[in-house]
C-alpha cells in the first residue's frame, strides 16, 4: 500500500471526528477548519512515523495540539497585528443540537475553561484512553483524570443550574 | 477507602488498575455520594457521547486531499520525473515573460495575499521612506512611492513568491473599500511599454521604464488607473537614475 493509499485508508476516515473536536475546543468553524486542514497535511507528510494498527484519532490529535501550539506561538509574536474577531468562546450550537434540545450542555461545553473542555472532548466525544489523552497533551495521566472529574463537574453544575 | 472523587471519575471510565478498581466498586456499595457522583457522570458521558457534530463544511474533503497533492512528500524517483521537469522547465521559461501569465500570477498574489487575516506584510508602514529602507536593507532599491492615492492610502509590503519562481516586491495599499498591490516584477516580460488586461476580475496593468517593470492590480478599474498616473512620473525619476 502506498503513502496516498494508507493515508485514504486509515487517516482520512478521522476527518468528520476531528472536526467535531476541533470545532469543540476552537468554538468556531472557520478556525476548526485551518486547524483540522494543517493537521492532516502534517500528518500525511509524517505517515511513515505512524504505527500502523496504534490509535488513529489519538495520533491525530498529538498533532492537532502541537498546531494549535504553533498557531498560538505564532500570534503572541505578531503583536502588531490586530485581531478581528472576538474574544471568548463563541460557539454556536451545531443545528442538530438545537433540534435535538442538547443546547443546554452545548453551552456548558463551550463555557468550560479550555483544559478542561480540551480533556472532556478528547475522552468523551473522541474517546481516547487516559494515556492517549496524557501523551496528547504532554501531562501525566493523574492530571488528566484531574481534568476530566473537574470537567465533569462544573459541566454537572451548569445543567444543574439550568434545569432547576 | 474514604472518598476520592477524582479516582471516581477514573472508576466510571474504567482507568484505574485492578486493585484500586476492587477498592473504588467497594466503597461505592458503601457511600451514597459518590455511588451518585458515579451514575450523574455516566448519565452526563452517555449524553456527550450522544451529541450530533457538527457539519463537516462544504469542500473540506477535497481541499485536504487537494492539498496534499500540492504538498507531496515523497520524492519520486528520476525516471518519473526527468523528462516531465524538462517539459515543465521549458513551459516555465516561456510563460515567465509571458505577458498574461505574469498578469494572472500577479492577480493571484493580490487575491491571496488580501483575502488573508491578517495581511501578511513583513513591513507595517504608512511611510514610503520606511518602506524603501526596509526593501534596500535586503538589497531591492524601490522607486519613492506615493503615501495615498486617492482613498487608498500605503498599509506595508513584502516579498512575494511568485508562481514564476520569482521573488516579487509587493507594495499594499488599502482603503475601506478596496485594495491595490503594485509589484516590481522582476523578470523580463514580453509586452509593448504599457499592457492593461484583466486576470481572476481585477484590472492589471504591466508598465515598462528603462527595461523596468511596474505591475499595478487593484479590484476597481478607475483606482488602478489613478495608480498608473501617480506612478508614472515616479517611475520615469526612478529609472533615469
Amino acid at each position: 500500500m502506498d503513502r496516498d493509499q494508507r493515508f485514504e485508508a486509515e487517516i482520512l476516515p478521522h476527518l468528520r471526528s476531528l472536526f467535531g473536536a476541533a470545532y469543540r475546543m476552537t468554538g468556531n468553524a472557520h478556525d476548526a477548519e485551518d486547524l483540522v486542514q494543517e493537521t492532516f497535511l502534517r500528518a500525511h507528510r509524517a505517515l511513515d512515523r505512524f504505527e500502523a494498527g496504534t490509535n488513529a484519532r489519538a495520533w491525530l490529535h498529538t498533532i492537532l495540539q502541537r498546531v494549535r501550539t504553533d498557531a498560538f506561538r505564532r500570534k503572541r509574536r505578531r503583536p502588531e497585528t490586530v485581531e478581528l474577531t472576538g474574544e471568548g468562546p463563541a460557539i454556536r450550537p451545531a443545528q442538530d443540537a438545537l433540534a435535538s434540545g442538547h443546547e443546554d450542555l452545548e453551552r456548558a461545553l463551550a463555557a468550560l475553561p479550555e483544559n478542561f473542555r480540551t480533556a472532556v472532548v478528547l475522552r468523551d466525544l473522541q474517546e481516547l484512553s487516559y494515556t492517549e489523552i496524557a501523551a496528547t497533551l504532554g501531562v501525566p495521566v493523574g492530571t488528566v483524570m484531574s481534568r476530566i472529574h473537574r470537567g465533569r463537574a462544573l459541566l454537572r453544575e451548569a445543567l444543574a443550574g439550568r434545569t432547576s | 477507602m474514604s472518598c476520592d472523587p477524582e479516582r471516581v471519575t477514573g472508576f466510571v471510565d474504567g482507568e484505574l488498575d485492578p486493585q484500586a478498581t476492587a477498592a473504588v466498586a467497594a466503597h461505592l456499595e458503601t457511600c451514597p455520594a459518590c455511588r451518585a457522583q458515579a451514575d450523574a457522570e455516566r448519565a452526563l458521558c452517555a449524553r456527550l457521547r450522544s451529541l450530533p457534530g457538527p457539519e463537516l463544511p462544504a469542500g473540506l474533503e477535497a481541499r485536504v486531499r487537494e492539498a496534499k497533492r500540492l504538498r507531496p512528500s515523497v520524492v519520486p524517483g528520476p525516471a518519473r520525473w526527468a523528462l516531465p521537469l524538462a517539459a515543465a522547465l521549458l513551459v516555465g521559461v516561456w510563460l515567465r515573460g509571458y505577458a498574461p501569465f505574469v498578469a494572472w500570477d500577479l492577480a493571484r498574489d493580490h487575491d491571496k495575499c488580501f483575502s488573508r487575516r491578517p495581511l501578511p506584510a513583513k513591513v507595517w508602514s504608512g511611510e514610503p521612506p520606511v518602506v524603501a529602507d526596509w526593501f534596500r536593507a535586503s538589497g531591492t532599491r524601490l522607486p519613492t512611492l506615493p503615501a495615498q492615492v486617492g482613498e487608498l492610502t500605503l498599509v506595508g509590503a513584502r516579498y512575494c513568491p511568485l508562481a514564476s519562481l520569482a521573488s516579487a516586491p509587493h507594495v499594499y495599499y488599502a482603503s475601506a473599500a478596496s485594495h491595490v498591490s503594485v509589484f516590481v516584477v522582476p523578470q523580463g516580460v514580453r509586452f509593448e511599454d504599457r499592457l492593461a488586461s484583466r486576470a481572476r476580475g481585477d484590472h492589471v496593468r504591466l508598465l515598462r521604464l528603462e527595461g523596468r517593470v511596474v505591475g499595478i492590480v487593484g479590484e476597481q478599474e478607475h483606482e488602478v488607473r489613478a495608480f498608473e498616473t501617480a506612478l508614472r512620473p515616479v517611475l520615469a525619476a526612478w529609472a533615469s537614475r
